[in-house]
């Protein structure tokens, strides 16, 4: 019994923990529908902070005021001012995308500013190791103590506050439909800034609290803490505050009491402990009913211009053909110089970058046409390396282990698929990443699959009498790989599956009520993406000779997603762009200091968060930019002015007249254009494309 | 029918409750309002009609600081509201009962009155929801059901009990019999009767002709996107006649 209880008791204090980023979870999650994936960062931010100032001498209680009181709260109102209450009538992706920015650039910027010496964590209390008590012969340490009191009382006051305040109530009227909020007199922002700063709060708390639990503040600490996190909120249903505490806190005990009991040195034990957490979220995320039926719309949300079709627009024929031109030359010069003129390593950053762009595709074609969103790409890619790797060590031709991974990974996309199919939105994400993180501490540790942290040989391919071997020769291959599996995607697109799966993007309910049968779409969806990610990962192992579960860790499956959004996620040439882009600066950011080790993942953390604007990309958007202009100059060049399109009082056929001239062009050229077509009206309204002139009706 | 008020003359009129002058509103680069002039006068019913797409809607929500105005003016109560976010204009008194699902669906009927009374009246005023159940029977038996459970009649009357909880000078509803049976229809124009008489100035954009104008003093006539005739129910008859075309369905 009291064995029992001596692996039971310090398990309080790590759920304390969970339930105070728990909580915070929730509670932006209810104030704004962001799931805050940045949160374990910003628990990280507040430990740095509170860690120097104390070893720099100040006194306790001001690096706490500095340190969970304003630098936390103060970074989690930016977060909402300057993103997130942009993202509020939005999608889960375009919600979800901003915040994994968040959490890879508030580390690496964090990482710039401070540097990477090892920091020794800080504790809150004075004297965090003296025994106070013992109890049932366990001894109860100041640590342990003041994280479990404190715990208490602030979620205790935190659901005081939110019942007897109203701001619950405002918090949940607020992300059902800000504007209808505003209608009975609630000030939106300021309910949903006011949420903010509060869950900021508890993430300082939680960061500072949990820090001496580590032997050091790293910020890796404090995102696999943010799982256990999500696992407690899900168990509350991420609406529940007493259920999540006893949710964290009955995590936090099973945790402790798995690690006591289980055989110890056995991969079993030391992985089935990181990996419960993700295990109870999945379990949790399934058979809860949290986040199944999260499809309520904001009834006000046509208050909002329209978007724009993510569908190019039709462009005048030299401007379509210049472009085409232009593709072509700069995809010719690039395989060119490849081959013939770049030194060695050059080549193989190309061919990488040729390898990550496969990967790619399987999230273009899973978020981009489907909008599922998956957070364990790189899980699958991995698998299909560690697949290759193990074929070839039983003399599989490496050729066919590069197929059969596929095979083996789609295989595992379906089972992946089959619990999320009642999930939709960030709940599958979630589900994705708890897999993610299972594969990478425990599936992939076993000999038989990724061989732990040693990992597998693969040899590069060969075909008949042709060699693989070198880097020239691999590049063609995983050229062809690409060519083919980018027909392939485009051939999807284009086809009814294509169709189908950009009618699930758009609503569920609505594909199913036309007869679509979304559950047999979703598994072919992720069936079809794992095998394409399994075949670029076999290629990336082939490619690197040597894989071990390192380049697949769950992080890159969070890193893959920013960087296809951050450069476009709907078209086949977005992904192709994201993985030479990608590769060709990582190898431009090698030869940089540890400290600036990251600047590539800020980079494209920067560019994420610009997502909110631009969610087709940022390159597509620039794409579509430079094609406006040309177009405009195109037609400056070569038509006369053009006639007026209606006359000042009568501008309602503006609109229409100008489609019928032969020149269709996008919403967005007439929008920032208004001298085009301006014709004998003021620029200033003839900006302005007549409603009634269009189908669209907006009463 | 007709109140005390209406002899009230047209628009700048210092009685104007709400006042709007050359107002030019967009959704993006779609223009749907060209120059709107009208004005509500205190205590007065006023029909808004047209047909689909006149911009209607558009009106209400401009109105109410849901969509701003680029262009022209917007006075209310003796303010500029022009420029003011929805939570303070609602704050001022207007409120506005939006077309279609107009209450939270995840509150319950009785959080979803809370919340107007406290976000508008301050502490939520004891008679509040008593006088808001006494009126609505049905509302009462369902005070702890999600709202989103009600059904449309339900919902619709649910969004107007939130006025008489609190009672507001103007009461903007947009198409208050959307998607209702006659016999809710019925209800909803006894419920805004109610609520006239309660000394709330109306506003009310309906396809029901015949229903909004029996009960309004005035009448405003949208066609794409400008105001087409403006004046008293009698004086606007023969334009809406030449105006909008014949729905013989409405005219029952």
């Amino acid at each position: 019994m009291s064995l029992f209880l001596s692996y039971l008791l310090p398990g309080i204090p790590y759920g304390c923990a969970y339930a105070l980023m728990a909580v915070g979870l929730v509670l932006t999650y209810r104030a704004s529908g962001v799931f805050n994936l940045a949160f374990g960062a910003q628990a990280f931010v507040s430990a740095v902070i509170f860690s120097i100032a104390l070893h720099d001498g100040w006194p306790g209680w001001a690096a706490f005021v500095v340190a969970v009181l304003l630098a936390s709260p103060a970074l989690g109102l930016a977060m909402e001012r300057l993103l997130f209450r942009y993202t509020r009538a939005a999608g889960p992706l375009v919600k979800l995308v901003p915040a994994l920015g968040l959490l890879i650039a508030i580390p690496a910027v964090t990482q710039m500013l401070v540097g990477t010496a090892t920091r020794l964590p800080s504790s809150l209390v004075l004297q965090p190791w003296k025994v106070y008590f013992h109890l049932a012969s366990t001894p109860v340490s100041g640590e342990e103590l003041s994280t479990t009191v404190i715990t208490v009382a602030v979620v205790a006051a935190f659901a005081l506050v939110l019942r007897s305040s109203g701001l619950g109530l405002r918090m949940r009227a607020v992300v059902e439909s800000p504007r209808m909020a505003e209608l009975s007199g609630v000030r939106a922002d300021r309910t949903s800034a006011a949420a903010w700063v509060l869950s900021s709060l508890l993430a300082g708390l939680a960061g500072v609290l949990l820090a001496p639990m580590y032997s050091t503040v790293a910020s890796s600490n404090f995102t696999a803490l943010l799982v256990a996190a999500i696992a407690a909120a899900a168990i509350g249903s991420f609406a529940s505050l007493p259920l999540t505490l006893v949710g964290a806190i009955g995590l936090g005990i099973a945790q402790q009491l798995l690690a006591g009991y289980l055989p110890s040195g056995t991969i079993l034990s030391s992985g089935l402990r990181p990996a419960f957490p993700f295990v109870v979220l999945a379990i949790a995320l399934v058979a809860g009913r949290s986040l199944r039926s999260a499809e309520v719309r904001d009834p006000l949300a046509s208050c909002d211009p329209p978007v724009h079709a993510f569908r190019a627009p039709a462009r005048m024929t030299e401007v379509a053909v210049g472009s085409r031109a232009f593709t072509t030359l700069a995809v010719g010069m690039l395989v060119a110089t490849t081959l013939v003129l770049v030194p060695g390593n050059w080549e193989f950053v190309f061919t990488l970058g040729v390898v990550l762009s496969i990967i790619f595709l399987s999230i273009t074609l899973l978020t981009g046409m489907g909008g599922q969103i998956s957070l364990g790409q790189a899980a699958f890619a991995g698998a299909g390396a560690f697949t290759a790797g193990q074929l070839a060590m039983h003399s599989v031709p490496v050729l066919g282990a590069i197929l059969l991974a596929g095979v083996l990974a789609a295989a595992l996309g379906a089972v992946v698929a089959l619990p999320a199919l009642r999930l939709g939105g960030i709940a599958v994400g979630l589900l994705t990443l708890s897999f993610a993180l299972l594969a990478t501490n425990v599936l992939f540790l076993y000999p038989w699959a990724g061989n732990g942290a040693t990992g597998l040989t693969v040899p590069r391919p060969t075909l008949g009498p042709i060699s693989f071997a070198g880097n020239g020769a691999f590049f063609w291959l995983s050229l062809v790989f690409l060519v083919v599996l980018a027909g392939a995607v485009k051939l999807v697109q284009w086809g009814t599956t294509g169709q189908e799966l950009a009618a699930l993007r758009g609503s569920e309910r609505g594909s199913a009520a036309i007869g679509i049968d979304v559950r047999r779409l979703r598994v072919v969806a992720f069936t079809v993406s794992a095998a394409i990610a399994g075949i670029g990962g076999a290629l990336y192992a082939s490619l690197q000779q040597s894989v071990s579960v390192n380049d697949f860790n769950y992080q890159f499956s969070l890193v893959y997603v920013v960087v296809v959004a951050a450069v476009g996620v709907y078209s086949v040439g977005g992904a192709i762009e994201a993985g030479v882009l990608y590769a060709v600066l990582m190898q431009l950011t090698s030869t940089l200091s540890s400290r600036f080790s990251s600047l590539l993942a800020l980079v494209f953390a920067v560019v994420a968060l610009t997502y909110v604007r631009h969610s087709e990309g940022v390159v597509a958007y620039a794409k579509a930019w430079v094609l406006d202009r040309a177009e405009q100059l195109t037609r400056h060049l070569q038509a006369p002015p053009l006639r007026s399109a209606g006359a000042p009082g009568m501008p309602a056929g503006s609109g229409t007249a100008r489609a019928q001239d032969g020149h269709p062009a996008s919403v967005r050229d007439r929008a920032d254009h208004p001298e085009v077509g301006a014709g004998g009206v003021t620029a200033g309204r003839s900006e302005s494309q007549d409603l009634h002139a269009t189908p669209r009706s907006h009463g | 029918m007709t109140g005390a008020r209406s002899d009230t003359t047209a628009q700048g009129d210092v009685r104007s409750l709400l006042e709007l002058r050359g107002v030019e509103a967009s959704y993006g680069p779609y223009r749907a309002l060209f120059g709107v002039t009208f004005s509500v006068p205190e205590g007065s019913a006023v029909a808004l009609v047209g047909s689909n797409g006149a911009g209607k809607s558009t009106v209400a929500r401009v109105v109410s600081g849901l969509v701003r105005a680029k262009v022209g003016t917007i006075r209310f109560a003796g303010h500029d509201v022009t420029r003011w976010p929805a939570w303070r204009i609602a704050r001022a008194g207007l409120a506005h009962a939006p077309e279609g699902r107009s209450v939270f669906a995840s509150l319950t009927v009785e959080e979803n009155l809370i919340l107007a009374a406290r976000a508008l009246g301050g502490r939520p005023p004891s008679g509040a929801l008593d006088r808001a159940f006494s009126t609505f029977g049905q509302l009462a038996a369902r005070r702890h059901q999600l709202a989103g459970t009600l059904s449309g009649g339900e919902q619709r009357m649910l969004s107007l009990a939130k006025v008489l909880a609190v009672p507001q000078r103007l009461l903007v509803v947009d198409e208050a019999s959307f998607g209702l049976s006659p016999a809710v229809v019925d209800e909803v124009f006894d419920t805004l009767r109610m609520i006239r008489a309660t000394g709330t100035s109306l506003l009310v954009v309906e396809q029901h002709l015949d229903r909004v104008l029996s009960m309004s003093d005035r009448a405003v006539v949208l066609v794409r996107g400008r105001v087409a005739a403006e004046g008293t129910v009698a004086d606007v008859e023969p334009a809406i006649e030449r105006l909008l075309p014949a729905h013989p369905q409405w005219s029952a």
